[in-house]
């Protein structure tokens, strides 16, 4: 003992280091489990209704039970701005949040009518909110969201974060995390991407009761069922709309979603919003969102259906190809002072299915010539995809499809000249030349 | 003597830990903000600046290879001013280690410790340099020998998870000449990297052609350092002056949505034992500093004085980290002139060979 204690003496930072031992382990020890002070947020929800926020969370219970099911929970409360509301939350639960695992942020469509930046300034400086959590827009409020998307799990086993995963994989297949939306807001041309998913009533046999979305009938679909469309739809039970959660002046509530009056589905229908300074100027449909695509290489994973064909094999068919492969070359240049973007358009594609009329056709299925006619056809259908998107891009204005940044990087001086002379620099797509070569070939 | 020197290959270690010092949290979105991915060209120009400043300490260490600057100052310029420029080195220091603490306080409290306040920070980190400093040069080299792999091989992972990230090159030549020049003397005082190695001039052992291990590891800060720019403004972009943890950012950022993610503990690792080498370095360099300003204190005195000046005006004069950055782009870079370049530049006329009389003879 004493040779210990002339050990210490001559080496004093062993004190100091017993000394912070002796302060901060039994403080460490007697402290409460991370779980039991911190709620788990795993999806943020925020609404926004005469000047007053409502902030939703999805949050995971870390609770033992002996299935794999998580337990979740929706927790609201309303603020004049969305820390206060947030803050509130906190008090309701009992618990500070932990934003670490919030993959996705949900926000209505009511906050993108204005500058939807400054309504989620908040995301942006809270440093464990991941920066690629996945922004999604919804038309119904971001809680009843939340509260659809709770029970994903129970009723077909999936997650939202899985659902958006898919989505992000192969029907977005760009960026459209917070990062992103901050990234496009910053640009030049302040434009953005961010993905959309709606919320529509259902009925017990799975039909639609009331759409809150553009289509009728067409769009209740059996679940599970991917179409042509790429609708997609989950069931999952709806409490009501005020049953036990957010409760007035921000008082804060809770919901699980057991008291539910109908059934409320999310609807995938891989839809975007397209979105100019922080304001929504337009939701873009699946067919929009592939001609965005057009020159993106990574957007393989898309079913391409060509009717009506006959020649010496077909009859009358409908043919469907998948993408297999992609690739595209981009070039700009300045043809007497007007800017041309090109680009070159290669497909790989691999026929997947053949029907003609009723019954199936019995060919040779690892055969795979696309006709002249139709190889034809499907350019055709490609630059009709990008015609149209670029139409609506030129009409509000918007650049989601990097040309800028093409031209920035190859032809600056040019472009910025260029820029200069226009009257409305924003409305440049207008006065750009696009020349769009689609070759169509077997994978 | 052999006792408290150390080899060109450990200095050279210091100089790559110092080049890293400051420049991998904040730096890269500050300069972003300044001249965008011009950045990249901004440290360029300044490390080119601060080769010099190594030059000049080669040619000094060629000229005088065993005597102490303090002895090589005091010899040209007179006791006054040795001590007035020591004395400057002394309040470099300082600001160096409030600026690495800084951070290095805000980067911890942001990714590991929430409830983290400044002087929990301070009482975990001072003992730790204190007694770096107390063990003296060789020993914390040492350290720094054992634990350089470690460093460079977390820095390295980080870089590469960085690149694999990497999202196209930035747009660059974007800035006007103005623009560069501003925000490059705007950041000088997150250079001086190789001041530190004039105080401890007499403790290199540095041998005839010892010189390349020296540039070699500071070519490999450099690199570094040049690759993480260039990593972190691919990634980000447009909006990389949103992101104050360079290093840790561009390996904690997941383009792949539900990815696991979030590797950052292997740059929290990294940065911890960087900063407090880093401090060590700064605190070592200020007590050579005060060492030689106030001749009749000893070590011990500077750490305690050090301690003492660090708690008051860290905690009483900047206050906050948003303070301590104001400081370091307001009086900071005019401050960094007189040391990073004008006092480099009076060593240079004192270790320039003298000229030889020339004598001319008569031919008939």
């Amino acid at each position: 003992m004493k040779k210990l204690f002339s050990k210490l003496k001559k080496n004093p930072m062993l004190f100091v280091f017993i000394i912070i031992l002796l302060c901060f382990t039994p403080a460490a020890m007697f402290s409460p489990g991370e779980s039991n002070n911190r709620a788990i947020v795993t999806a943020i929800g925020i609404d926004k209704e005469n000047d007053e926020y409502e902030v939703s969370l999805l949050t995971f219970i870390p609770t033992p039970n002996q299935t794999y099911l998580e337990t979740n929970s929706v927790v609201s409360s309303k603020g004049s701005t969305l820390a206060e509301a947030i803050a509130k939350t906190e008090l309701t639960l009992g618990k500070r949040m932990g934003l670490s695992h919030a993959k996705t942020t949900v926000i209505s469509t009511s906050l993108l009518k204005d500058d939807v930046s400054k309504d989620i300034d908040y995301l942006g400086r809270v440093a464990s909110l991941s920066e690629n959590t996945i922004l999604i827009c919804t038309d119904a409020t971001a809680k009843e969201f939340l509260l659809a998307a709770q029970l994903l799990e129970k009723d077909i086993g999936t997650k939202l974060d899985k659902l958006i995963s898919y989505n992000i994989d192969n029907i977005y297949v760009t960026d459209t995390s917070l990062e992103a939306f901050f990234k496009g807001y910053f640009s030049a041309n302040g434009s953005s991407l961010i993905g959309f998913l709606s919320i529509e009533e259902v009925d017990s046999t799975g039909k639609q009761k009331n759409s809150s979305g553009d289509k009728g009938e067409e769009d209740s679909q059996d679940m599970l069922d991917l179409g042509e469309e790429g609708d997609t739809s989950y069931s999952s039970s709806q409490p009501s709309s005020s049953g036990g959660a957010g409760g007035a002046g921000g008082s804060g509530g809770s919901s699980n979603g057991e008291n539910s009056q109908g059934q409320k589905k999310i609807f995938n229908k891989g839809e975007v919003v397209l979105i100019k300074d922080g304001v929504m100027v337009a939701k873009l449909d699946d067919e929009q969102l592939y001609g965005i695509n057009v020159l993106n290489d990574k957007a393989i994973n898309r079913n391409i259906r060509i009717e009506n064909v006959t020649d010496e094999v077909y009859n009358n068919a409908t043919l469907t190809y998948q993408v297999k492969n992609k690739k595209v070359r981009t070039a700009t240049k300045f043809e007497n002072g007007i800017p041309v973007f090109s680009a070159d358009v290669v497909l790989g594609l691999e026929i997947v299915e053949a029907k003609e009329g009723e019954k199936s056709l019995v060919t040779n299925t690892e055969l795979n010539d696309i006709p002249y006619d139709v190889a034809l056809r499907i350019e055709q259908y490609v630059k009709k995809g990008f015609a149209d998107t670029l139409k609506l891009l030129r009409k509000n204005k918007t650049d989601v499809i990097g040309i800028t940044q093409k031209f920035e990087a190859e032809n600056r001086e040019n472009f910025r000249k260029f820029l200069e002379s226009l009257d409305d620099p924003d409305d440049f797509l207008n006065f750009i030349k696009f020349q769009l070569i689609v070759r169509v070939q077997s994978d | 003597m052999k006792d408290t020197t150390i080899s060109a290959r450990q200095a050279g270690m210091l100089c790559t830990i110092t080049i890293l010092a400051n420049k991998i949290f904040l730096l890269p979105a500050l300069i972003y903000d300044g001249v965008k991915s011009d950045g990249f060209f901004v440290m360029m120009f300044l490390f080119a600046l601060e080769l010099c400043v190594l030059g000049i300490f080669i040619l000094l260490k060629k000229k005088f290879p065993n005597n102490t600057l303090n002895f090589i100052l005091e010899k040209y310029l007179g006791k006054v001013i040795a001590r007035i420029i020591y004395f400057f080195f002394m309040m470099f220091f300082l600001f160096k280690m409030m600026l690495t603490y800084s951070v290095c306080y805000v980067y911890l409290k942001q990714q590991v410790y929430q409830d983290e306040f400044a002087l929990l920070a301070l009482i975990c980190i001072i003992p730790v340099v204190n007694h770096a400093v107390i063990s003296g040069l060789r020993v914390f080299s040492r350290t720094i020998e054992l634990y350089f792999y470690v460093i460079m091989t977390g820095v390295l992972i980080c870089l590469a998870v960085g690149l694999g990230n990497w999202q196209g090159m930035p747009i660059l030549f974007n800035s006007t000449p103005s623009e560069f020049f501003l925000t490059s003397f705007k950041h000088i005082f997150s250079f001086g990297d190789y001041l530190f190695l004039f105080l401890i001039i007499d403790k290199i052992h540095l041998e005839k052609g010892q010189v390349k291990h020296l540039v070699k590891y500071v070519a490999l800060g450099i690199i570094m350092v040049l690759t993480l720019f260039i990593a972190f403004y691919s990634i980000y972009q447009i909006t990389a002056f949103m992101h104050n943890n360079a290093l840790s950012d561009i390996i904690s950022v997941s383009l792949q949505f539900n990815a696991i993610g979030r590797l950052d503990v292997l740059a929290m690792l990294t940065i911890m034992f960087l900063c407090y080498f880093e401090m060590e370095i700064f605190q070592f360099s200020f007590s050579e500093a005060f060492c030689n300003v106030f001749h009749k204190l000893n070590r011990k005195y500077s750490i305690v004085v050090f301690d003492v000046i660090f708690l008051v005006v860290y905690f009483i004069l900047v206050g906050r980290y948003e303070n301590m950055i104001l400081y370091t782009e307001g009086w900071l870079p005019y401050f960094s002139i007189f040391t990073n370049f004008l006092i480099p530049i009076i060593i240079l006329f004192i270790s320039l060979p003298k000229r030889k009389g020339v004598r001319y003879e008569k031919t008939f």
